[in-house]
Order: structure tokens, then C-alpha cells, then sequence
């Protein structure tokens, strides 16, 4: 397998593992038939990249601490004007932990 | 005084809505059956079935993991029978919406896609916290959640002028689109969607969701609902699930947060609970 940037996938390129949304959920399943048309909609969902059945050798994984730093800068951002309020702060730690659990699980 | 002129801008506004598509006219049929205790399955799944192409997305829908219910169901009758009449409106009421007014596409960085990512999630969110709190109009909870932004549609798709003045406003102010449409219309989503509501004689419950999401202290009633989707939208854009339009988050309302006994304990299940959810909630780009 090998993992590209969304920009290179070809039509009937097979997924070798899931793609997994911002909120840990599936979006599509390993084994699904890419198509060049459903790249618009990986961007849509902020997938940089996916991990596509290949004769070539495993191919390097993303260091998770990126992700982790990704995740936060954004979430960072989204609650810059909220971070006084109390409750905020709550849903703003509850977000990141959730984000953090679900890396490491990985 | 301030309640007339809100009234004369939306009119002003909504005045210049041309080619609004109206539900089909089998949801007030449903409605009016439902009414009659004699009123048979059969029946109504004629009369749903008189719309081919509804009929196909809500079978598709009522067999999808979303609804989850087990076995194969192939008629409308049989749905209606194994589920009841009240769970197979909401889901003719679903595909209708989608039916209506889905769709793909962007204007001026403002994505459908994203949109109805966001919409979904939020629906998926209220539909949880409502179980969570014993709120037994759960799957009206969903629907709620789905519909609580449908103004920005109506924006999108039918007042592309005020539209893109919403979103100059926002782009240049960083703010919340609610924040931009005020600046610049002085009109809301929450007032345009709840015009549509009433155009489309939606239950109340979900206008009370549609017009108060963003201000949960000024609804008398369907509070829980109302409770439910105004946290629902906050934690969907937390957990950054498509976009509403801006990449901001409203405060949750203290109160909401007190009425509805929410904790950091209940914020984790809540997230973890959703997950499959969400994965399950794929369908829906199936029948746009």
C-alpha cells in the first residue's frame, strides 16, 4: 500500500484503510473503489491524504504529533473569542482531549 | 415596535423569493390521516407512494444503518407497520428536505457540502442529547437539529445578492455568520428559516428550534428541544464537522447548560456516542 495526497488518486485506485473523519467517525471503508470525482468531497471533508492498495512497499505514516498540533491549532482558533467563558472552556478541553484519545488509539 | 420592523424587513426580504419549492403535498396529506384513528397503514403508504421518487429515498432511508431497523423492508406499508406512523413521517419529512432543497455546489467560499456536513452533525448531536436527557421526541430532536440553519439555504439558493453581502461582511469581520447577517441585513437566518417553516406549516417544535437555536433564553416552549440543537451546534463546530458558514463558535448558553445537566462527563460520552452515528449519517449524501 501507499498513501497519496488526495490530488493524486485515480479512478479505481482501491482504499488500503479507511479514511477517518475529524470526528473519528468512518467515511469510507477500506476496500472502496476510488474515483477521481469523489476528490472534491475528500477536500470537503479536510482529508489530505488516503492510503491506497499498492505492489510497492508500506510507505511512511504521518507522525501522529502532527496531527495532534493540526487538530489543536484549529480548535485554537474556533474558540479564541470563546475562551473567557467558563462553559467554553469545558467543551474547548472536552474537544481536545477527545481529539488527543482518539490519535493515540490509533 | 422593534417586533414590527424585524416583521417589515423580512417581508421586504422575502418578497424577492421566486421558485420556492414547496413539500410535497403528501406530508399534509400524512398529517391529516394521522388525525383519523381509523386511518390504515395502507392508506398511507398510498399516499406516499404516489410520489415515486420520495417513496424510493425514504425506503432507501428506512433500510439505511442510520434508522438501523432490523431486516429488510420493501414497501411503505410494511414500514409504516414495523416503525408507525409517526416515525415514518419524520423520515418522508427528512427525504422531502433533502429532496427539496440538497444539493452541492458553492458560491463566494460558502460550501453545500460543508453546510449540510454541519446540518447533519448537528442533527446527529440533538438526537443524542435528547436520549442522553430522556427526551422522548428524540427523532423530532434529529430533524430539529437538521433544519435548525435552513434559512442559510434559503439565503444561498434564493437571495444571492444579500447572500454574498452576509459573507463580504463576515470574511471581512471574522465574525460569526449570525453577527455578518445582522450587520448587513439586520435580518437573520433564524428569522428566514422560520418564515420558511411557516410557509412549509412545519411543527412547531422544530420552528421553535429553527428561530431560537441562537437565542434559547427567549423560547417558552420546546424548550428541551431548543436546548438540545443550541448545544448541538456548538459542539459540531468544536469537533470542526463541516461549516455553518464561518469557522466560529457560539458560547452555550449557561442555563442551557444547567437545564440540560451537561458535564465534562457527558460532553466525553456524548463525543465517543456519536461516532458510529456520524459514520452511519453517510446515507444522507445518498439521497441528495
Amino acid at each position: 500500500m501507499k498513501k497519496i495526497s488526495i490530488d493524486k488518486i485515480e479512478d479505481d485506485m482501491i482504499l488500503a484503510k479507511p479514511i477517518i473523519g475529524s470526528a473519528g467517525n468512518v467515511l469510507l471503508n477500506e476496500g472502496v473503489v476510488l474515483k477521481v470525482s469523489m476528490v472534491t468531497r475528500l477536500r470537503n471533508w479536510d482529508i489530505p491524504t488516503v492510503t491506497v492498495q499498492s505492489a510497492d512497499e508500506v510507505v511512511e505514516e504521518t507522525s501522529t504529533t502532527q496531527t495532534v498540533e493540526f487538530h489543536s491549532d484549529v480548535l485554537d482558533d474556533i474558540f479564541k473569542d470563546v475562551m473567557k467563558h467558563p462553559i467554553m472552556c469545558v467543551v474547548y478541553e472536552a474537544t481536545r482531549d477527545y481529539f488527543k484519545n482518539k490519535i493515540t488509539h490509533e | 415596535m422593534n417586533e414590527i420592523s424585524t416583521r417589515d424587513k423580512l417581508r421586504l426580504i422575502t418578497e424577492k423569493v421566486t421558485g420556492l419549492p414547496t413539500l410535497p403535498r403528501v406530508i399534509q396529506e400524512i398529517t391529516n390521516l394521522m388525525q383519523n384513528p381509523r386511518t390504515s397503514a395502507e392508506e398511507v403508504g398510498r399516499a406516499i407512494t404516489m410520489d415515486q421518487s420520495l417513496a424510493s429515498k425514504v425506503l432507501r432511508l428506512v433500510n439505511s444503518a442510520f434508522y438501523g431497523f432490523p431486516g429488510r423492508i420493501n414497501t411503505i406499508t410494511h414500514a409504516i407497520v414495523i416503525l408507525g406512523f409517526n416515525t415514518v413521517k419524520n423520515i418522508v419529512l427528512t427525504a422531502s428536505v433533502f429532496d427539496k432543497l440538497g444539493g452541492m455546489g458553492h458560491k463566494d467560499e460558502f460550501d453545500l457540502e460543508k453546510f449540510w456536513l454541519h446540518s447533519i452533525a448537528t442533527g446527529v448531536i440533538s438526537k443524542e442529547i435528547a436520549k442522553k436527557v430522556n427526551f422522548r421526541y428524540y427523532e423530532e430532536s434529529f430533524l430539529a437539529g437538521l433544519l435548525h440553519d435552513i434559512g442559510k439555504i434559503i439565503l444561498f439558493k434564493f437571495l444571492p445578492d444579500e447572500f454574498s453581502q452576509v459573507i463580504a461582511r463576515q470574511k471581512q469581520e471574522q465574525c460569526l455568520f449570525l453577527d455578518a447577517e445582522k450587520k448587513a441585513l439586520d435580518l437573520t437566518h433564524n428569522e428566514i428559516g422560520n418564515w420558511l417553516a411557516q410557509r412549509w406549516n412545519l411543527p412547531e417544535d422544530l420552528r421553535a428550534a429553527i428561530l431560537y437555536h441562537h437565542s434559547p433564553m427567549l423560547v417558552n416552549q420546546h424548550k428541551t428541544m431548543v436546548y438540545a440543537v443550541h448545544t448541538a451546534d456548538a459542539l459540531a463546530r468544536a469537533l470542526c464537522i463541516g461549516s455553518g458558514g464561518d469557522r466560529k463558535i457560539p458560547v452555550i448558553h449557561p442555563e442551557v447548560w444547567e437545564e440540560l445537566k451537561f458535564s465534562r462527563q457527558l460532553l466525553d460520552k456524548i463525543y465517543k456516542d456519536i461516532e458510529m452515528e456520524l459514520d452511519k449519517a453517510a446515507v444522507f449524501f445518498q439521497i441528495m
